[in-house]
C-alpha cells in the first residue's frame, strides 16, 4: 500500500509541472500588459513601470515562472494587489463554505442515489427502473446552477420555508448552518447523484447476476437481507469510487452554486476577482482546485 | 471478361454495398427511439432559433420602460417581460441563437483539432507523449474554473467563449479519438498501406480518419450539451455574452435580481437550456447506441 501511494504520487509531478505551466501562461501569455491592466485604464505610465519593476514583470518569462513556482513551492502564493493580503490567508478565509457544501451535497447525493439504484436494479426493465433512468438523465443535463434557480423559486419565493440566499457559519449553530446550506447542496449534489444512480445500477445488477446471489436465494434469505447483506456489500466497490470522485467534481462545481445563494466562498472570490481583473487571485483558485483534484483522482 | 470489366463490375458492387450500409444506418438511426426523440428536441430548437428573425423582426433589444415585467399572456408578452420590458420570449429565441451557436461552434472545433490531436499522437508515438500529457493537464483543471480564467484574460465575448470553450473540451475528444486510432492502426489494411508505400497523411486522413469518426460525433454530441450548460453558467456569472446581448445564461442573469418578482424570467430560459441539454445527451446516447454499440 505505501508503495502504491508513493508511486502515485511520483506520476503526479510531471501532471503538475504541467498544470503550473498552463496556468502560469494563462496569466503571462495573454495579451497586454499585466501592470496596466493591474492599475486599470487611469494609471500614468510612470506608475506602471513602478509596478512592472516591483512585481517583476520585466524579467525573462522561464525567470518569473521560476520565481513564482518557487514561491508556490514554498507554500507563498503571492499577493493580492485588490485586497492587499497574502493570498494564503484570502484562500484560507474562503475555503470554509465550499468545503462544508461539498460535503453536505456528497452526503446526500450519495443517501439520494444508492438507494434509487438499488430500487432501479430490483426492478430492472420494468416502470420504476425507466423512471429513476429519467431522474438521472434529467440530473445530468440540468446545470446545478439553474436548479439552485429553481429552488428559490419554490421553497424560498413560493413556500417561503428556507432563506433564498446566505451562509451561516457552523460556529452559529448547526441548525442555521444546515438550513442556510440545505439548497445550494440538494443544487450542487443533484447532477452528480444520476451518475451515482446509474453506477450503483449496473454495479447491483452485475451483482445479482453472480452464482452466491442465486445460492443464497436458493437458500431462502430474505429480499431484504439479500440486498443489503449480499448483494450490496459486494457492490460497494465501484460505488464508493464513484463517491469519492465525485467529492472532486462536486468542489470544483460548488463555485457556480455559490454565487447563486451568495456564499462567500471560493466561487464568488473567483468571480469578484474577474470582475476586479484581479489576475493573481484567479491564478491561485485555479492552482490550489486543480492541485486537490490531481491529488485525488 | 477484361481487367477494366472486371474493375467497374467491383466499382459498382462496392458502391451498391456502400449504399447498403447507409442506410441501414439511416434505418437502424430512425429506430432507436432514443436517438429520435433526441433529434426532434434539438432539430425543432435549431429551427426555433433560425426562425427567431423571421418571426420577430424588431430584434430582442427593443425596450418599453412602462411594461416592465409585464405578466405571461398580458398585453401580447407570451412569456412576459423581463426588468426593461423586453419580450421574454422574442429574447429566448434570439438568446437560443448565440447559446446553441456557441455550443455547435464549440463542438465543431472540438471534434476537429481533437481528432489532429488524437490521430497524430497516435501514429507518432514520440508525439503521443506530449500531446496526451498536456491533455492531461488541460483536463486537470475543472472544466468551468479552466472557462472562467481564460476568458478572465481574454476578454468576453461570443469568439473568446467559444475559444476557450473550446481549449477546455478538446482533451476529451483527443483522447476517445486517440484511443479508437490505435485500434485500427493496428488492422492489416493499415500495414498494407503502408507495405503499399503511402504516405503518413495518406494513410491518417483518408484511412485512419473514417473509422473513427463515429465515437468522435458521439463525442461531439455530449461537448455540444456541455458547452451550453458552460457558456450559460458564465453568462450567468456575469462573465460570458457581453450585455445586452441575450443569451439564456444571460436572461437567468437578469431574472436572478428580480426572482421574488418574476419567476417567467428563470423558468422559461431554464426550460429551454434545460431541454436542449436533454435532447442533445439523448440524441448522444442514441447515436452511440446506433454507431458503435460496443462502448456501452
Amino acid at each position: 500500500m505505501k508503495k502504491y501511494i508513493i508511486k502515485r504520487l511520483l506520476t503526479l509531478i510531471p501532471v503538475l509541472i504541467l498544470v503550473s505551466l498552463v496556468i502560469f501562461m494563462l496569466v503571462h501569455l495573454t495579451p497586454g500588459d499585466p501592470a496596466a491592466m493591474l492599475l486599470g485604464d487611469q494609471a500614468k505610465d510612470a506608475e506602471i513601470a513602478a509596478l512592472r519593476e516591483k512585481m517583476g514583470f520585466n524579467d525573462p518569462l522561464p525567470v518569473q515562472y521560476f520565481r513564482w513556482l518557487g514561491g508556490v513551492l514554498r507554500g507563498d502564493l503571492g499577493e493580492s494587489v485588490f485586497i492587499n493580503d497574502s493570498m494564503s490567508h484570502i484562500l484560507l478565509e474562503h475555503m470554509g463554505p465550499p468545503l462544508a457544501l461539498t460535503c453536505f451535497a456528497l452526503v446526500l447525493a450519495a443517501l439520494f442515489a444508492v438507494p434509487l439504484g438499488i430500487l432501479a436494479a430490483k426492478s430492472r426493465g420494468r416502470l420504476p427502473d425507466s423512471i429513476v433512468s429519467v431522474t438521472s438523465m434529467v440530473g445530468i443535463s440540468m446545470p446545478s446552477f439553474l436548479l439552485g434557480l429553481l429552488l428559490i423559486l419554490l421553497f424560498a419565493v413560493k413556500l417561503k420555508w428556507l432563506p433564498a440566499s446566505g451562509y451561516v457559519p457552523i460556529s452559529q449553530g448547526w441548525g442555521k448552518h444546515l438550513k442556510y446550506l440545505t439548497m445550494p447542496a440538494i443544487a450542487l449534489g443533484f447532477i452528480e447523484s444520476g451518475l451515482m444512480i446509474r453506477m450503483t445500477r449496473s454495479a447491483m445488477l452485475e451483482v445479482l447476476d453472480s452464482d452466491y446471489i442465486r445460492a443464497a436465494r436458493a437458500k431462502g434469505v430474505s429480499l431484504f437481507t439479500l440486498f443489503t447483506k449480499h448483494a450490496l456489500r459486494n457492490a460497494l466497490i465501484p460505488i464508493v469510487t464513484v463517491i469519492g470522485q465525485s467529492f472532486m467534481v462536486l468542489l470544483a462545481g460548488a463555485t457556480v452554486v455559490e454565487t447563486v445563494f451568495n456564499i462567500p466562498g471560493l466561487g464568488q472570490l473567483t468571480v469578484n476577482s474577474v470582475l476586479r481583473r484581479d489576475y493573481e487571485v484567479i491564478q491561485a483558485i485555479v492552482l490550489l482546485i486543480s492541485v486537490t483534484m490531481c491529488s485525488s483522482a | 471478361m477484361t481487367n477494366e470489366q472486371i474493375r467497374q463490375e467491383r466499382e459498382v458492387i462496392k458502391r451498391r454495398l456502400q449504399k447498403e450500409h447507409r442506410q441501414l444506418t439511416v434505418r437502424k438511426f430512425l429506430r432507436n427511439k432514443l436517438a429520435m426523440i433526441g433529434s426532434i428536441i434539438t432539430l425543432s430548437m435549431i429551427t426555433l432559433a433560425l426562425l427567431a428573425p423571421v418571426l420577430f423582426p424588431e430584434g430582442p433589444l427593443v425596450t418599453s420602460v412602462f411594461e416592465r415585467l409585464t405578466r405571461p399572456g398580458v398585453n401580447g408578452y407570451l412569456l412576459g417581460a423581463d426588468n426593461l420590458g423586453r419580450s421574454v420570449l422574442v429574447r429566448l429565441l434570439y438568446g437560443a441563437r448565440i447559446s446553441l451557436g456557441i455550443g455547435a461552434g464549440v463542438g465543431l472545433l472540438s471534434m476537429l483539432f481533437g481528432m489532429v490531436l488524437g490521430l497524430y499522437a497516435c501514429y507518432y508515438p514520440k508525439l503521443d507523449n506530449v500531446i496526451m500529457r498536456v491533455c492531461d493537464a488541460l483536463s486537470a483543471i475543472p472544466s468551468t474554473l479552466l472557462a472562467i480564467a481564460m476568458v478572465a484574460m481574454l476578454g468576453g465575448g461570443i469568439g473568446n467563449l467559444i475559444l476557450s470553450l473550446t481549449v477546455v473540451s478538446v482533451p476529451r475528444v483527443a483522447r476517445v479519438a486517440r484511443s479508437s486510432a490505435l485500434v485500427v492502426k493496428e488492422q492489416t489494411y493499415i500495414e498494407a498501406m503502408r507495405s503499399l508505400g503511402a504516405s503518413d497523411s495518406r494513410i491518417i486522413w483518408l484511412h485512419i480518419a473514417p473509422n473513427i469518426l463515429s465515437p468522435v460525433v458521439v463525442q461531439a454530441s455530449y461537448i455540444f450539451a456541455n458547452a451550453i450548460i458552460t457558456e450559460a453558467a458564465l453568462s450567468f456569472l456575469g462573465v460570458g455574452v457581453p450585455q445586452p446581448e441575450p443569451s439564456w445564461g444571460n436572461i437567468l442573469y437578469d431574472g436572478k435580481a428580480v426572482i421574488h418578482k418574476a419567476w417567467w424570467m428563470i423558468v422559461y430560459p431554464g426550460i429551454a437550456t434545460a431541454l436542449t441539454v436533454l435532447g442533445l445527451n439523448i440524441f448522444g446516447d442514441g447515436l452511440r447506441d446506433v454507431l458503435d454499440p460496443h462502448t456501452n
